[in-house]
């Protein structure tokens, strides 16, 4: 009997030690990221997973599935169970912009959980270096006497960033879709395409001098092009936020979406993913759980008003 | 930087043990994935990409260009031995090599394909290492109008070289162009003839349709001939070629090797394109066309070479530009970005012990091929030796995983045995599927580039002719189709005269 108590005594003891039972997955958890694997949102996502197993001791299966845009992946995270055991990766404009776009989406960004992001995409509007301009108001004028330039687009959301900039400035263009930024940067390097909004991958032909940068479309100056204005700053009026942004299925536990959006962030704040985030030309950031709600939500907000003026979106 | 230190230190770089190990792996895997038909090099790679972050970025490129080029290898065998391309840029080495196979020269076609493709690997490796840099700036000439025009003489060949009526080749890409507007528009990106379905907004997988078309199709056929077990490939036949055979391919493998290093570079192309356009060419210049199609070596030998080189030199954008060319290359550009290495000219310049230690690889890889394959050979035949009972169900299930792993869809299974009924009532109506997969493929290409080219030239339609390269490539276009139209002008004066 005295035996009893002494164990019933330690495991009591035990437990009130322990935090308030934190979430744990009860088998590996599947992530679906909605880009094509070796992509750059699958590669940082990946090393981000690896970094909670490593911290965590959780366990990850991810499954790519790249079709319909993302919107394959965003339907099957919203249908799926919202016990933690299932995880989405896509973009912002996946949720923000998107569903918007098509007449018949099956999916809203309200549909879902925002747990945290990676890093944000640092896009740039980029011409050839010998282009007669250098920055959005140079390519105003020259437009205006010359009439449009091309513009290779690598994305949807891409082309209404470019079309608000215009609006704003008066610059006249015509877009031409193309299906990767690699395409893209490669039409703009032959001279086959006056310019192109590309997101990182162009930095090492701007350091190289192949390329020049005539506008910084997110919020914030780039390293690598400091003279450089942003968008905003050369009156162009909008900048593009667009995050590497985990998903769960809506109204996950409290305690669940507690314990990933912990994870995501240590994950985040470890030196590998600022090392990677530094070398891929991307900012690492975690706006999470909450801040990424609000973000999506304020950026559908403004995507709705906005595209009942836009011409492209149609 | 001259080219001999550069090659010394990529052979310093690739002759480690642990470089030389992960390139046979990768040349060993990828002649087996080859060999199963439908689980192609871009399955393989994509399953394998997450296991490359534990190593270090070399090893791990090293690893997937062998499984690339250790595929084309491999889907020979298979193409030879029992008329299934394990890749579609074998698919014209099947025209042949299965005849010949046929006929029990079958060791004859595979000793052909594989010194060939040695031969013309070992060119194509040189060929980077001299004209990388120079290759670049040619790369960078094709706008979209080129790529159109490229596209246009890409599927002018593959009429030409299909055996046959020219009506029904024509009318095979006119069905694989149809078939490929499935899915998103390229320009609006609004969903055409998907019916609603999602799955379809991708446009119908490749992979699936050439599965279907090339294995379940081909199952089903062979289903007809009742207890058929093996056919006459059983019979491998004498291994190493008698000399005028061998003589007869000299010229092929020359030609299919110049051929595949040129078109290799130009993204879209590749491997498949070299590999058809090597084999009209061969059909074009043999003094008995006739034999072709019938078990021709010159057919197996020019396109052999063609796509191996073509494989081998389409390394050259993706490591100067970051440009994929296909698939495959799109994956070893993922590969790159998984070690946060940024594809592009800075490759050379910043790893140049990667760069250069990648490429001498691939002639090590090659020399392992053509060593491990054709004393294997037998072993890979012997696969003949199984009955069909065994050989088919096992098959059909390798294509089922294959295509399930690639999205996993359930969806694709069915749009696999869809197109495997397909393919086989368009074999039993007599008309090729080889138009009209290559049609399929370049579809929605010719649409976009078309499509671009309008839209940068602000919808100029002359901008087609009006570009050199472009106006060149329609002008080729042209005598193709012209050439298509003689023969059977010629056949017919032939027996005016006969008489």
């Amino acid at each position: 009997m005295k035996r009893f108590w002494t164990v019933t005594c330690a495991l009591a003891f035990a437990l009130a030690l322990s935090p308030a039972q934190a979430w744990e997955p009860k088998k590996p958890i599947r992530v679906i990221i909605g880009y094509g694997a070796g992509g750059s949102t699958d590669a940082i996502g990946r090393l981000m997973l690896k970094k909670i197993e490593e911290q965590k001791g959780w366990k990850f299966i991810v499954e790519n599935k790249s079709g319909a845009q993302g919107a394959l992946a965003a339907i099957e995270v919203k249908n799926a169970p919202a016990d933690g055991s299932v995880l989405g990766l896509l973009s912002t404009g996946n949720f923000a912009l998107d569903p918007f776009l098509t007449k018949s989406s099956q999916y809203m960004p309200e549909d879902l959980d925002y747990v945290g992001t990676i890093g944000k995409i640092e896009y740039a509007l980029i011409a050839a270096k010998d282009a007669p301009y250098n920055n959005l108001a140079e390519l105003a004028a020259h437009t205006k006497k010359n009439g449009p330039i091309s513009f290779s687009s690598t994305g949807k959301i891409l082309d209404l960033a470019m079309e608000r900039v215009s609006d704003k400035l008066g610059i006249a263009f015509v877009s031409a879709p193309t299906s990767g930024s690699a395409q893209s940067l490669q039409l703009v390097l032959g001279g086959h395409a006056n310019v192109t909004i590309s997101g990182g991958v162009h930095v090492p032909y701007v350091q190289s001098g192949k390329l020049k940068v005539i506008a910084v479309m997110t919020g914030a100056r780039a390293d690598y092009a400091p003279e450089v204005g942003t968008s905003l700053e050369q009156g162009g009026g909008f900048s593009i936020e667009n995050y590497f942004l985990l998903v769960a299925p809506k109204n996950l536990p409290a305690d669940a979406r507690k314990a990933i959006a912990d994870a995501i962030d240590d994950a985040v704040k470890s030196p590998e993913i600022g090392d990677y985030a530094a070398k891929t030309f991307n900012t690492r950031v975690n706006l999470g759980a909450k801040g990424s709600t609000d973000d999506v939500m304020a950026q559908s907000r403004a995507w709705r008003e906005w595209l009942p003026n836009s011409k492209l979106a149609k | 930087m001259d080219v001999f230190s550069n090659l010394m230190l990529g052979l310093a770089t690739a002759a480690t043990l642990e470089n030389l190990s992960y390139c046979l792996i990768g040349t060993v895997l990828g002649t087996a994935v080859g060999v199963l038909p439908g689980l192609g090099p871009s399955t393989t790679i994509a399953l394998l990409l997450p296991f490359t972050f534990a190593l270090g970025p070399t090893p791990s490129l090293i690893m997937l260009a062998g499984i690339y080029y250790g595929a084309q290898y491999g889907g020979s065998t298979t193409a030879i031995l029992l008329n299934l391309p394990g890749e579609p840029s074998s698919a014209v080495t099947a025209l042949d090599g299965y005849q010949m196979a046929k006929q029990g020269r079958a060791g004859h076609a595979l000793a052909v394909a594989a010194l060939g493709s040695f031969f013309a690997g070992t060119v194509a490796t040189f060929v980077i290492v001299l004209f990388a840099p120079v290759m670049t700036s040619l790369a960078l000439e094709f706008g979209p109008a080129e790529y159109f025009s490229l596209i246009v003489l890409g599927l002018i060949f593959s009429v030409a070289l299909a055996h046959g009526s020219v009506v029904r080749a024509l009318a095979m890409v006119v069905l694989g162009l149809v078939l490929s507007l499935v899915g998103n528009d390229v320009t609006s990106g609004e969903a055409r003839f998907t019916f609603g379905r999602l799955e379809l907004a991708e446009g119908i997988n490749f992979v699936t349709l050439s599965v279907g078309f090339f294995g379940v199709a081909e199952i089903l056929r062979n289903l007809e001939t009742e207890g058929a077990e093996g056919t006459a490939t059983k019979i491998i036949g004498r291994l190493l070629p008698s000399w005028p055979d061998l003589r007869r391919c000299v010229g092929p493998v020359l030609r299919g090797t110049a051929l595949g290093s040129v078109l290799g570079i130009l993204p879209g192309g590749g491997a498949l394109l070299s590999s058809f356009a090597s084999y009209s060419l061969e059909k074009k210049l043999s003094k008995t066309p006739g034999e072709f199609g019938k078990g021709a070596i010159e057919g197996v030998a020019g396109p052999e070479a063609a796509n191996n080189a073509g494989a081998q030199t389409s390394f050259i954008p993706m490591l100067t530009l970051g440009l994929p060319a296909n698939a495959v290359m799109a994956m070893m550009v993922g590969a790159m970005v998984i070690q946060g290495i940024v594809p592009g000219p800075n490759v050379a310049t910043e790893q140049p012990a990667l760069f250069w230690g990648l490429i001498v690889s691939m002639w090590i890889g090659n020399l392992m091929l053509l060593v491990l394959n054709l004393p294997l050979v037998g072993l890979w035949a012997r696969m003949m030796t199984i009955p069909y009972t065994w050989l088919f169900p096992a098959i059909l299930t390798f294509s089922a995983i294959g295509i399930y792993s690639l999205n996993g869809n359930v969806f694709d299974l069915y749009a696999l045995c869809l197109s495997g009924v397909l393919g086989y009532v368009l074999l039993r109506l007599g008309c090729e599927p080889a138009p009209f997969l290559l049609g399929f493929v370049l579809g929605p290409m010719l649409e976009e580039h078309m499509r671009r080219a309008l839209l940068l030239s602000f919808g100029h339609p002359s901008v087609f002719v009006t570009r050199p390269i472009s106006a060149g490539l329609l002008i080729l276009a042209l005598l193709a189709l012209l050439a298509v139209a003689l023969p059977a002008i010629a056949r017919k004066r032939s027996k005016v005269f006969a008489e």
